[in-house]
């Protein structure tokens, strides 16, 4: 079942910030621009859709400041 | 100075991906080198569009692309604008300029060639739900984006 609620997706990202495991999986959908929650083996996604918890686990640099 | 053929190929290579990912995104001033933009926008789940640049490197694919969010003005959670914060770690913020904010996303020690544009973009796509996470709950970016690893 597809998740696009705001909080949701923002609580999906914490938990992956945490590391914690997820049973959700993030993808972004380039029709609508959003991004959904969706089970982690959902089967019938778009072939369009991408999976975003990759480069969000890839992590953003920023300098840390002295 | 101009492109040269790899990087003319690799321009096109990109703004291909794009336009199946982020069709919105339009390539400008794309004959000189140094001064190439992509620009388009981006609409978070909550409805909310914002207008992000990114600078396409002289060096394209070597460098690091310098991503900006030129509108709106993104403020935190108190009002005050970020461009303020300058550098923050927290909410992952490189050094702005023209009053500008700029996402960090890659380290140049993180950056390979053959990351595109699209990728760099779903990191902002992220970092725009992040953002206005921060908004509602207060907590900054980096309780929904971590750090990469030194």
């Amino acid at each position: 079942m597809e998740n696009k609620d705001p909080k949701s997706v923002q609580d999906h990202l914490a938990q992956l910030a945490q590391g914690k495991p997820t049973s959700k999986k993030l993808v972004f959908d380039p029709r609508t621009q959003e991004l959904v929650l969706v089970d982690a083996n959902a089967p019938g996604l778009s072939p369009d859709t991408v999976t975003a918890d990759d480069p969000t686990r890839d992590g953003f640099f920023c300098c840390r400041l002295p | 100075m101009a492109w040269t053929s790899q990087q003319s190929a690799r321009l096109r290579l990109e703004m291909e991906i794009l336009s199946r990912y982020f069709p919105s995104f339009v390539l400008k001033d794309s004959i000189i080198p140094g001064r190439a933009v992509v620009e388009g926008a981006m609409r978070s789940n909550a409805g909310h569009e914002y207008v992000v640049r990114l600078r396409v490197p002289a060096d394209l694919p070597n460098s690091v692309p310098i991503v900006e969010i030129v509108s709106p003005v993104l403020r935190d959670r108190f009002g005050h604008p970020l461009v303020d914060l300058g550098t923050s770690y927290p909410m992952h913020l490189l050094k702005p300029e023209n009053d500008v904010v700029r996402i960090c996303h890659y380290s140049a020690s993180h950056w390979s060639p053959n990351i595109t544009f699209s990728k760099v973009l779903l990191k902002v796509r992220a970092w725009i739900e992040a953002y206005e996470g921060h908004l509602d709950s207060g907590f900054s970016v980096d309780h929904y984006l971590p750090h990469m690893e030194a």
